[in-house]
């Protein structure tokens, strides 16, 4: 048990560093100072008045060139402006906040973002999810309208679990009440891991080219164990309540809308906690739908 | 003819242990078989019914083996063709792979740039991890092992479902 709490520590302090990270201000490279290299940031906007030999990239901070850049410059979801006497060496692409680009400035490669690029705003909108765009056009929905639609598209898919594999639901369910402890345990572990693993992963079917358009369908597509977990757990909770009901799917999406609808609230104020508070929560059942090879198996109390 | 979300096909503990006294008290009364000792020699006498050469189609023919492994081959090959061509693009030369394809202005080529210029924020803050970067290895690497040491060392029996 201690080993297992270590270990979590471990895996909680090695994901500390990206919010930590997007704390601070904007990034400014003074009008002497020279960085040889790239530089790079998350949602941190960028201001370059001095010489960057390399690369400058965002996902969804500003970039404002003053200076003058040896690579490329890129954000996903914020904004970029060359202003007078702006020199970059390569190409500059901004996916949905705009270019805005003085007479003065000079890009020797292709200029891309002025009109928006096919697919960007798709992109843009995962890259807001972990961070408020800055100085970007791109419109923003109000928070409780895209967190009650988040709720209720999740709730669907949950109600869906449950009808198509009843069963095996069942089964999940059985196995959290047999070890919650250990499919807790495994499920969170499982959600660090992934969190940790994934940036890789991610980055490696970037470098493909080929497999960067396929990130966005693959991330929807691992949301599906969590909303298995989801269904799970729901099914647990209102066999716990002494819901039986003589449909167990319908039972299930209302132990679902038990479980979603304080995150609606929650979502609307705070985004990233409701996240993280369904993640955590789906894990648990995603850790009992491990143990027990998705329902098929029961796990024998210890 | 039930349906798939009947409650009765997932019982509950008390059930399952009504249903085992059932079979026993049934069992019990045509004398419930007694365990004798298996008659000598029987694992020998079996190992001696089988063949000596595995059953034809049971084992790939090395022609289809070959090919098996060549294609395995050839998908490394262009995983790794992929990768180098991205890698040219995203970490040498943006344009490079563009320019294979007609030129970033237009068509095949500006498609190729966009997504080398789009792949670099998600690269180049990975690489500007640093010291992180060794910390997650490690921490990847000790939470997998306690993963696999939570799945292996839980207890669970089969079957959960009855089947059709």
């Amino acid at each position: 048990m201690k080993l297992f709490a270590l270990m979590l520590l471990a895996l909680l302090l090695a994901l500390l560093p990206a919010p930590a990270h997007a704390q601070a201000g904007p990034l400014e490279i003074a009008p002497d100072e020279v960085i040889d290299g790239d530089v790079a940031t998350f949602d941190r906007p960028i201001i370059v008045r001095g010489v960057v030999t390399g690369d400058v990239t965002s996902w969804s901070g500003s970039i404002r060139v003053e200076g003058e850049i040896g690579g490329d410059v890129v954000s996903y979801a914020g904004s970029i402006e060359l202003s007078q006497g702006a020199r970059v060496g390569g190409s500059v692409l901004a996916l949905a906040g705009g270019v805005g680009r003085h007479a003065g400035a000079s890009v020797a490669g292709q200029l891309l973002g002025e009109e928006p690029v096919a697919g960007g705003a798709l992109v843009a909108g995962v890259a807001t999810i972990f961070g408020r765009p800055t100085g970007s056009i791109a419109v923003s929905l109000p928070r409780p309208l895209v967190s009650g639609a988040t709720a209720l598209v999740a709730l669907l898919l949950t109600a869906a679990c449950a009808a198509i594999w009843p069963r095996r639901t069942a089964g999940v369910a059985l196995a959290l009440r047999s070890a919650p402890l250990p499919a807790a345990a495994l499920g969170v572990l499982t959600t660090l891991l992934l969190a940790l693993v994934l940036p890789a992963l991610a980055s490696l079917l970037a470098l493909s080219l080929v497999g960067l358009p396929l990130l966005l369908p693959l991330l929807l597509a691992l949301q599906l164990p969590y909303l298995f977990g989801l269904a799970a757990l729901s099914r647990r909770l209102v066999e716990a309540l002494g819901w039986q009901a003589a449909r167990p799917a319908l039972a299930t999406t209302l132990g679902a809308l038990l479980l979603l609808l304080p995150l609606v609230f929650v979502g609307a104020a705070a985004p990233m906690l409701s996240a993280a508070i369904f993640y955590l929560i789906s894990s648990v059942g995603l850790g009992a739908a491990i143990l027990s090879r998705g329902g098929a198996y029961a796990i024998r109390p210890a | 003819m039930g349906r798939r979300d009947a409650p009765e096909l997932t019982p509950t503990d008390d059930e399952l242990a009504a249903a085992e006294e059932s079979v026993r008290r049934t069992l019990a009364r045509y004398h419930e078989p007694a365990p004798v000792p298996p008659p000598p020699g029987l694992a020998a006498r079996v190992l001696a019914a089988l063949q000596a050469e595995p059953p034809p189609g049971s084992r790939p023919e090395p022609a289809r083996r070959r090919l098996g492994l060549a294609a395995v081959w050839a998908g490394a090959a262009l995983v790794f063709l992929l990768l180098a061509f991205g890698a040219w693009g995203v970490l040498v030369n943006s344009l490079a792979p563009a320019s294979v394809a007609g030129g970033p202005a237009a068509g095949l080529g500006q498609l190729l740039l966009v997504l080398t210029l789009a792949a670099k924020p998600l690269v180049n803050l990975l690489a500007s991890a640093g010291a992180t970067a060794a910390l997650v290895v490690v921490a990847a690497a000790g939470g997998a092992w306690l993963w696999w040491r939570i799945v292996s060392t839980t207890p669970f029996t089969p079957p959960v479902e009855i089947p059709q």
